[in-house]
């Protein structure tokens, strides 16, 4: 009784100082809890309130002195431990959690909530093995059905991410067995413990136990639920696919089309089934074909391409206006193409006769397009055009819109609009701007966030105008392209299509605030920063508008930042909630959340510009330095998460996008990575030492020996990629193309030497402040050579001005924009050599440098050094005047 | 014709051409994690033959005694892909897991303004239940209609008789 009326009594002292952090209001929170602590200076949930308030007013080392203190005496009071796990939360020190909880248990081995917040906390750190036996504990502890399937998804996941050979050796089996026992000991409750059953017996390629899991009592019940109906008679079939047995994945599926002609992977699992069972007929002689007319009763097993032919017309008859049975009579033809192709041509002009007037005809028929041989394309395209006759006439309904912009890209997709002569794209382009116009009257009608079905012309009309402005430099085309789609935004201001064209010209020309401002309407936040942003990202560092730059740059650190926590809470979540078959899907996304190359990409670019474009002095400079954060990168799991097919495509193979294309781009943007990164880690020791090192050698000897393993690293990583990346960019294919990724800015970095002049830099350094400690001979002018004659071409390179051919402005901009960081490079290297040569200790304002007595004979060399620095600059602020007042 | 099933979270890096849709929410990627941590048999994909997304519907639900009911939190299809009849299996799916889970009705909110919505919404058998004052907030302040569709076993369809007043955000249960 005592004990309880103190509990009441401590319960309502802590009151305020919950309201107060509750209410944001810290400072009063601390101050409450100091009075409490007065009188009950040991009570623990009141100092680890004290410690949360002290953390939330940005007093983290006091906050954290407290909570560890706390954490020594193994707390098991319920608020203490809410408490400080909030605050390591804040403080992002899960393991610190972990070590909370692992106390706890040991004091009291039976709380079931306890261990539950020890499991949460290893799903926080990602500790498989230790999730596995902290929730076999809380089984034993209360033999709940989740706590065992806690465990058995934690040894899952273990199989998933570790190594695969072990998975299937050990923990797979393992997790098998273990859910065998609830089986067979009848204690299998939710509908998700069948699931994981059924995902570990997939795990293992085991498609006879799955099945018979899925046929058994188990299954059963699966199917009838609520949630899982759908996926246990697709899993069915796809299982009886694994298994080979083709007349039942016939059966199955047939069983389903009769209900549900439109679903495309039933159709397509149909269809191979039926080709499968053909097949096996043919080699042993074939089954007796059945006599009149084609059946349409339940559980019929159809064994010919025939009678699924007449399955689909019967389906089509039966539920007239559904694409999917046209759709599957192609899908049939082309798996059986030999000797068909007229069919396929027939079937696909019959299939643009039903579904033309839709735009998705375009993406349904472009697989089959692909295969009409290229010798009767011509042919094709004749018939088809005689067939809807392109007449002056004005379409007179959206589908005739549609139809019209369908056959147009057939076209173009079938190689006509390839090698045109500037006078047939002229006339093209003004035939379909007239038809744009004409068929205004049709669409003004529509709401502003709809699309406009006519805007597909302008699409079109800019894909030809693209092609003729990169061939002819002509910036006519340009200028129609940009006013067209322009125009087109007017009537249809949602229309990303023509905004990612839009953007794509103006880029290409250099107009990076234009981009930003064509872009807005996109707002691309959230996962479009992880797939999308590269859109406008590449014009606007290329153009140098690194304000803009900069404030993306932060959203997407916050994002990257933030998602792989956020989804390990969601994780926990699905655990409570008992969806653990979601578990594995949400561990994948966390991975490549985190592995995304625009991780390393966009941090190292946002210190960039901070050093070189937003910092005010040196002081801001070396302690952006300090502050970076530069945590080695695991680079052979990188990940390319760029959406390529959002970008409306009717190219023909030869323009299209291919994933090679993609791939080495990719490669490229990952070497770019690379050398920003030893660029910048470079730049971040030159910082520190210039800030921090005694002259002369002296300082720090630890310091400074992890200063010279850095810079060696970072120049093994220079020369490294700086030769893989030539060899790259000698392999890259580059597709003038607005669908296509930009060319990589390896290619500025690499032409203008900028990566050989930071080479330099960086083995300069070395060398003086290997000579400082006389660990190696002398450094001498000559050292300074090959760094001035980097200097002297990058001076001359600033020689060349502007370009009336627009298609090159964003390039030259580019190379500028490299000119004007590498000064900035050179600038901070040569402050960092500059503080090793010196004699007095520090920089003082106004007081010249005076070199010390070892390095006296480099002062001819140093001197070159920073005059031909000033000249660099010089001539780039030249240049730069020069440029803008052409713009 | 399309490949109906749950939506996983690699479509998050493959929904571009439905959620630059300037009427659909893009929203948080928390907010999805939820969805799909809770009620994942309520976060359906569409997608076509040549492997695109076309449309996704995200739902969960909710509420006690004759309140328990499904609620779509988004619909969407892309422009290639509406008047297919798509939104409507979208839809369908919802209701028939709803349904199959025992709910009284579905409902869902949206702007006022978005008739093309409330007419496709109407057209599938949902009927606008009451008004909600200031329900979106942000950029484009707007007043939502919560439109509602009984399931089987509302046999005497009490969900859906419509309220004559409008109501405030902080009176909403749901």
């Amino acid at each position: 009784m005592a004990r309880s009326q103190n509990d009441t009594i401590s319960e309502r002292r802590l009151r305020p100082i919950y309201d107060w952090l509750d209410n944001g209001n810290n400072k009063k929170a601390l101050q409450e809890a100091e009075k409490v602590l007065k009188k009950q200076p040991n009570f623990q949930c009141c100092r680890a309130l004290k410690g949360l308030a002290l953390l939330r007013l940005g007093k983290e080392d006091e906050a954290l002195k407290i909570l560890d203190g706390i954490l020594t005496e193994c707390p098991v009071d319920e608020g203490a431990l809410n408490a400080m796990t909030l605050s390591y939360r804040e403080l992002k020190m899960p393991e610190k959690i972990c070590t909370l909880y692992e106390n706890a248990t040991k004091h009291e081995p039976e709380n079931e909530e306890f261990l539950s917040h020890l499991f949460m906390s290893y799903v926080r750190l990602g500790n498989l093995k230790k999730q596995q036996t902290t929730a076999m504990s809380l089984y034993k502890v209360k033999m709940k059905n989740p706590y065992y399937f806690w465990s058995v998804m934690s040894i899952v996941l273990q199989a998933v991410e570790g190594d695969e050979k072990l998975g299937q050796a050990v923990t797979l089996p393992l997790a098998q067995k273990m859910v065998e026992k609830m089986e067979k000991e009848g204690k299998m409750e939710q509908e998700q413990e069948t699931i994981i059953y059924l995902l570990i017996l997939e795990l293992r390629n085991n498609w006879k136990g799955a099945l018979d899991l899925l046929n058994g009592p188990l299954g059963k019940k699966l199917e009838n639920s609520a949630s899982y109906h759908l996926i246990c008679l697709n899993k069915r079939i796809e299982l009886e696919g694994k298994l080979e047995n083709w007349s039942e994945v016939a059966r199955l599926s047939r069983n389903m089309l009769l209900q549900q002609p439109d679903s495309w992977d039933i159709i397509n699992n149909y269809i191979q089934a039926v080709i499968k069972l053909q097949e096996a007929d043919s080699t042993n002689g074939g089954e007796a074909k059945e006599e009149g007319p084609y059946s349409m009763k339940l559980n019929k097993v159809d064994r010919s391409v025939e009678e699924a032919e007449s399955l689909m017309t019967c389906l089509s008859a039966g539920f007239p206006g559904l694409r999917g049975p046209f759709l599957a009579k192609l899908e049939i033809c082309y798996r059986t193409l030999e000797g068909r192709s007229s069919l396929l041509q027939d079937l696909i002009m019959e299939y643009i006769d039903l579904f033309g007037g839709k735009p998705v005809c375009f993406s349904d028929i472009k697989k089959y397009l692909k295969v009409i041989p290229v010798e009767e394309r011509n042919n094709f395209i004749l018939r088809l055009r005689s067939r809807y006759p392109d007449t002056t006439s004005v379409p007179s309904n959206t589908a005739q819109i549609y139809r019209e912009i369908c056959l147009s890209g057939i076209e173009r997709f079938l190689g006509q609009h390839l090698n045109l002569s500037t006078e047939r794209v002229d006339s093209m382009v003004s035939g379909l701007c007239d038809r744009y116009v004409a068929s205004q009257p049709l669409v003004q009608h529509i709401v502003t966030t709809e699309l406009r079905p006519s805007d597909g012309y302008l699409i079109l009309a800019g894909q030809l105008l693209w092609e003729r402005w990169i061939a002819t430099k002509e910036k006519r085309f340009f200028l129609q392209a940009c006013s067209m789609l322009q125009i087109g935004l007017i009537g249809s201001p949602s229309n990303w299509q023509l905004m990612l064209l839009l953007v794509r010209f103006l880029g290409r020309a250099g107009a990076g605030q234009l981009c930003d401002s064509v872009c807005g309407p996109l707002d691309i936040k959230n996962m479009m920063l992880d797939t999308l942003s590269w859109v406008l990202t590449r014009p606007l560092a290329a153009t140098g508008y690194v304000d803009k730059l900069h404030r993306i740059y932060c959203q997407m650190t916050r994002f990257y930042l933030h998602s792989p926590k956020e989804t390990t809470e969601h994780i926990i979540q699905a655990y409570k909630h008992g969806n653990l078959s979601q578990i594995c899907d949400m561990s994948k996304l966390k991975r490549r959340l985190q592995t995304t190359y625009l991780v390393p990409n966009v941090y190292t670019e946002k210190i960039l510009i901070d050093l070189n474009f937003l910092a005010k002095s040196l002081d801001e400079m070396i302690e952006d330095a300090e502050f970076a954060n530069l945590k080695p990168i695991d680079w052979k799991s990188l990940a390319d998460n760029r959406d390529f097919r959002t970008i409306q495509s009717f190219e023909p193979e030869e323009t299209s996008v291919p994933d090679e294309m993609i791939a080495t781009n990719f490669q490229l943007e990952q070497a770019f990575v690379r050398v920003r990164r030893a660029t910048l880690s470079a730049l971040v020791t030159c910082l520190k030492l210039g800030g921090h090192t005694e002259p002369s050698g002296g300082g720090d000897k630890g310091a400074r020996e992890q200063a010279l393993k850095d810079l060696k690293e970072s120049e093994e990583a220079l020369s490294t990629w700086l030769d893989k990346s030539k060899s790259l960019l000698g392999e890259e294919k580059v597709l003038d193309m607005p669908q296509a990724p930009y060319r990589s800015e390896m290619n500025s970095l690499v032409d203008g030497e900028h990566l050989a002049g930071v080479l330099h830099c960086v083995k300069l350094v070395q060398t003086i402040m290997l000579t400082a400690t006389q660990e190696k001979p002398g450094v001498s002018g000559a050292d300074f050579e090959p760094l001035l004659k980097v200097l002297d071409n990058l001076k001359a390179a600033t020689a060349t001005t502007t370009s009336p051919d627009w298609t090159v402005v964003c390039d030259l901009l580019e190379s500028n924009k490299h000119a004007v960081e590498s000064f900035s490079f050179f600038t901070i290297f040569t402050f960092s050599i500059l503080s090793l040569l010196r004699t007095g200790k520090g920089m003082k304002k106004g007081k010249k440098a005076v070199l010390g007595a070892k390095f006296s004979h480099l002062e001819p060399a140093y001197k070159d050094l920073t005059a031909n620095i000033q000249d660099l600059g010089a001539a780039l602020h030249q240049q730069l005047q020069a440029i803008y007042k052409t713009l | 014709m399309t490949t109906l099933r749950p939506f996983t979270c690699d479509d998050l890096f493959r929904f571009n051409g439905i959620n630059l849709d300037p009427l659909t929410e893009n929203f948080g990627l928390g907010f999805y994690l939820q969805y799909l941590a809770r009620w994942p048999e309520y976060f359906m994909v569409a997608e076509s033959p040549s492997g695109d997304l076309m449309g996704y519907v995200m739902g969960k639900c909710e509420g006690v005694g004759e309140n328990w009911h499904g609620h779509v939190t988004a619909v969407s299809v892309g422009p290639d892909y509406r008047r297919l009849g798509l939104a409507k299996r979208l839809m369908d799916g919802l209701e028939v897991t709803s349904d199959k889970k025992r709910c009284f009705f579905v409902d869902l909110f949206v702007r006022v303004s978005n008739k093309l919505a409330i007419s496709i919404y109407e057209k599938l058998g949902y009927i606008i239940y009451r008004t909600v004052l200031d329900y979106y907030s942000g950029e484009k302040e707007e007043d939502a209609y919560d439109m509602r569709k009984a399931l089987s076993r509302d046999r005497l369809f009490k969900s859906v008789v419509p309220l004559t007043e409008p109501v405030r955000i902080d009176e909403l249960e749901f």
